[in-house]
């Protein structure tokens, strides 16, 4: 099989590609979860963002709050300066921040005994307004058990009022953790890891597809294949076999990658092995719409440098209307959702969701079934284009025959 | 070197796939984020959490908790306030469970004999990573039980405190003591770290200008370049403008793509456009001497082309672009691994936007605009020793 080993040497001369493409995206993937702690689902939890207190008042009852949010949040050390406090937000490394005004202390006993309106607080929050939601009742909780225990009790000492309010704050309502069937988030990575193979499969697989059938294809040696004693089909058979292969290899190398610890496959492997073996399916059959894309690009006689830009951009855009990057669908708008739907990557990602949540089989099935359909589709609408091009003069054809 | 200048930037701008390349795809890329995550803001702010209530006697006959739950929630919520919950009620415990399994819900609330709630979570959003959403039903609770525990010692201790209508009024009607304030110079947003992600995203792809301007000059690269080595310039009379030409390019597809932000997104970067434009200036300046160091180096040119992409994807994922993940990854990074975000022009890029937005100075502004000059300097270097002097095919 001449043809087969040509393509394969092909793809072997262009290793910095795989190197780049597979190799280099698939690791990004694995970056990324080795940054991600998902702690144990049997028991509840609470929230604990982290959270500064400037305090500026220093009266009993600013250390009591700062004493009590400690235990209730992860504590961060600030200095009381405007270059400290906007480092900390625009980092977004501190998510709440309570800045206590001077006086806060004697406001706030004036309050309770009604000579004065109640003090406030100052809070600088991030972007997510529900960690601000979030710490604001923490705060506003003891706070009101300190108001309400000096309402009752005016003339009891504030240090007895604090420990009276910490001591109430200290309860709490009792929790059980419900399994969810078909949902279990210690997975959580597997899943998303899995989402992300579609990203270097396009890129890699679009790129070196696309170079081995644009080498076959190039005019002068396309002409020099013509002429040789191997059939024109059984070529491009030979050649098609050799980009299956380089799919095999980019979809194992992927499946390797998902069994390293940091990005949970490991786990699944092991815990719902059934589970890794439909998602490692879902790769597979997802891989071939990558083969068709490369398969169309080189019947366009694109550069090699456009295939790399094309390569980048579809793979690039696929992943992100697709939601692979994001991993939360309903962060994307309607519009969005729907344009996501001309892609073959949201259907790959709809199918993966699938075996996340759970869904019947038949669902995976029919996902797939329309990934399978735009790499059917795709690779029609090159064959067309092959077509097409066959008659110009840079393949050498009818054009290239017609007299000036 | 005018002649050459100009022709450079000709060359430049007739490769329609280069073009299409720089030009396009942040284009596009913007775009994509834009339309995906520019409502990121909103999504974040206060959406009602979705929680099922056992609707029972007990729930019913529990002092109090029916009326706050009702207040939280989409139902009785005030015109002008934020619901926090999203209720289904449902009869039994049972019902709930089925209720979780069947929708996506944080858990359920009951309420035992003695009147105590509890909270049943759903196990996805169980842990502190995944369950703000549940936290904030939790401390709810956790605030109600404790009011009516601290009303009952009350009670207990003084029997009389509940004659006195006036005091228990006092004692139920809670009082607000935050107000939310801005110590930035600008209202923070989620989204603009991505739209700011996507233009450093574009400024390291500049590199492909250069990378094609030194391959026409290379006597083993192209005919071109053959010719033109033979040509009676010294090398930097060669070199030289055919930089100048790339930086002059990838600035002017720079503008192209921070116009497109600003006015088409209305992306906003502080007001402060001239220092925005520097950062252009100088982010290009540092992508085009390491475009022409990769251009220089004796690999294929498709390589070359591959390592320009894969380095502008590499790069921006320590620059956060990939999602809120790759955020956390890239602030991780830069904590843990200074040097490298140091030398990442695509985090430099990012952090001076974010300078510009953020703060009132110009101080960590000033930093990342060193950070990327240094690197200029550094591949100004490179790049000029491994175009130096060539020896192709020597007998």
């Amino acid at each position: 099989m001449p043809a087969f080993r040509t393509a394969l040497k092909l793809i072997i001369r262009h290793w910095p590609n795989v190197l780049l493409y597979v190799v280099g995206l698939g690791m990004l993937g694995v970056f990324i979860l080795a940054s991600v702690n998902l702690t144990s689902v049997a028991t509840f939890s609470q929230a604990k963002p982290n959270v500064a207190v400037i305090d500026r008042d220093h009266s009993a009852l600013s250390e009591g709050l700062t004493d009590y949010l400690a235990t209730r949040s992860t504590p961060v050390t600030l200095e009381d300066n405007t270059q400290a406090l906007q480092d900390a937000t625009a980092k977004n490394t501190t998510p709440y921040i309570v800045i206590v005004p001077a006086g806060f202390g004697e406001a706030f006993q004036a309050a309770v005994a009604g000579s004065s309106p109640a003090p406030v607080l100052d809070t600088v929050v991030n972007y997510s307004a529900f960690t601000g939601q979030y710490m604001d009742q923490v705060t506003n909780a003891y706070l009101n058990a300190v108001r309400m225990v000096l309402t009752a009790e005016p003339d009891m000492p504030l240090d007895q009022a604090l420990s009276q309010a910490a001591t109430a704050t200290d309860q709490q309502v009792p929790v059980e953790v419900v399994e969810v069937e078909g949902a279990k988030s210690i997975y959580y990575k597997a899943y998303f890891f899995f989402r992300w193979t579609a990203y270097p499969l396009t890129a890699g697989l679009m790129v070196l597809v696309a170079m081995v059938f644009s080498t076959f294809l190039s005019g002068e040696v396309r002409r020099r294949n013509l002429s040789s004693p191997l059939p024109p089909s059984r070529m491009s058979s030979q050649v098609a076999i050799a980009c299956v292969t380089l799919v095999l290899f980019a979809w194992l190398f992927m499946l390797l990658l998902a069994l390293i610890p940091a990005t949970g496959g490991l786990d699944l492997l092991q815990g719902e092995p059934g589970r890794f073996g439909i998602l490692a399916l879902a790769a597979l059959i997802y891989a071939l719409v990558p083969l068709a894309i490369g398969f169309l690009v080189a019947q366009t006689g694109m550069r090699s440098a456009a295939q790399n830009g094309l390569a980048n951009i579809v793979s690039l855009g696929f992943a992100f209307l697709s939601g692979i990057f994001m991993d939360d669908l309903s962060l994307m708008g309607d519009t969005v959702l729907k344009i996501a739907h001309a892609t073959p990557t949201f259907w790959f990602s709809k199918a993966t969701f699938a075996v996340q949540e759970g869904a019947p089989m038949s669902t995976f099935w029919a996902y797939n079934g329309v990934v399978l359909l735009f790499a059917a589709a795709i690779f029609a609408v090159g064959l067309m284009v092959g077509r097409l091009r066959t008659q110009t003069a840079d393949a050498g054809g009818n054009l290239a025959a017609a007299p000036a | 070197m005018g002649t050459t200048f100009l022709t450079t930037i000709k060359t430049l701008v007739r490769q329609r796939d280069v073009l299409l390349w720089a030009i396009a795809f942040p284009l596009v890329l913007s775009t994509l984020i834009y339309a995906m995550l520019g409502n990121l803001d909103e999504a974040y702010a206060i959406d009602p959490v979705d929680l099922v209530v056992v609707d029972d006697a007990t729930y019913q006959a529990t002092t109090g908790l029916p009326e706050m739950i009702t207040a939280l929630s989409v139902e009785g919520v005030q015109a002008d306030g934020t619901a926090l919950l999203d209720i289904t009620y449902v009869d039994s415990d049972e019902a709930a469970r089925q209720t979780l399994a069947d929708g996506d819900y944080v858990g359920f609330i009951t309420v035992d004999a003695s009147g105590e709630p509890a909270f049943h979570v759903d196990a996805r959003y169980a842990s502190s990573t995944t369950g703000t959403r549940a936290s904030i039903v939790k401390i709810v609770l956790d605030q109600y039980w404790q009011t009516a525990s601290l009303v009952g010692a009350m009670g207990q201790a003084d029997p009389e405190l509940f004659s006195d209508p006036a005091l228990l009024e006092k004692l139920a009607t809670e009082v607000s003591y935050t107000q939310r304030t801005s110590v930035t110079a600008n209202p923070v947003s989620d989204s603009l770290a991505y739209m700011y992600s996507s233009l450093a995203f574009s400024v390291v792809m500049m590199m492909t200008f250069a990378l094609a301007a030194i391959e026409d000059i290379q006597a083993n690269t192209s005919a071109l370049g053959a010719r033109r080595s033979l040509a009676g310039q010294s090398k930097i009379r060669t070199l030289a403008p055919a930089i100048a030409a790339s930086w002059t390019v990838g600035f002017g597809v720079q503008l192209i793509g921070y116009t497109y932000v600003k006015f088409a997104f209305g992306t906003s970067f502080g007001g402060k456009d001239p220092a925005v434009l520097l950062t252009l200036a100088v982010g290009v300046l540092a992508m085009t001497f390491t475009g022409a160091f990769v251009g220089s180096l004796p690999i294929a040119s498709g390589a070359k082309s591959g390592i320009t992409a894969t380095l502008s994807c590499f790069l921006s994922l320590f620059a956060g672009l990939y999602g809120t993940f790759a955020q956390d990854l890239a602030e991780s990074a830069a904590e843990n691994a200074p040097l490298f975000a140091l030398a990442n022009p695509a985090r430099q890029v990012t952090q001076a936007f974010h300078a510009l937005y953020y703060y009132d100075g110009y101080q960590q502004f000033g930093q990342a605009i060193l950070a990327l000059l240094a690197l200029a300097g550094v591949f100004f270097v490179l790049s000029t020793l491994m175009l130096r002097r060539k020896r192709y095919a020597s007998l």
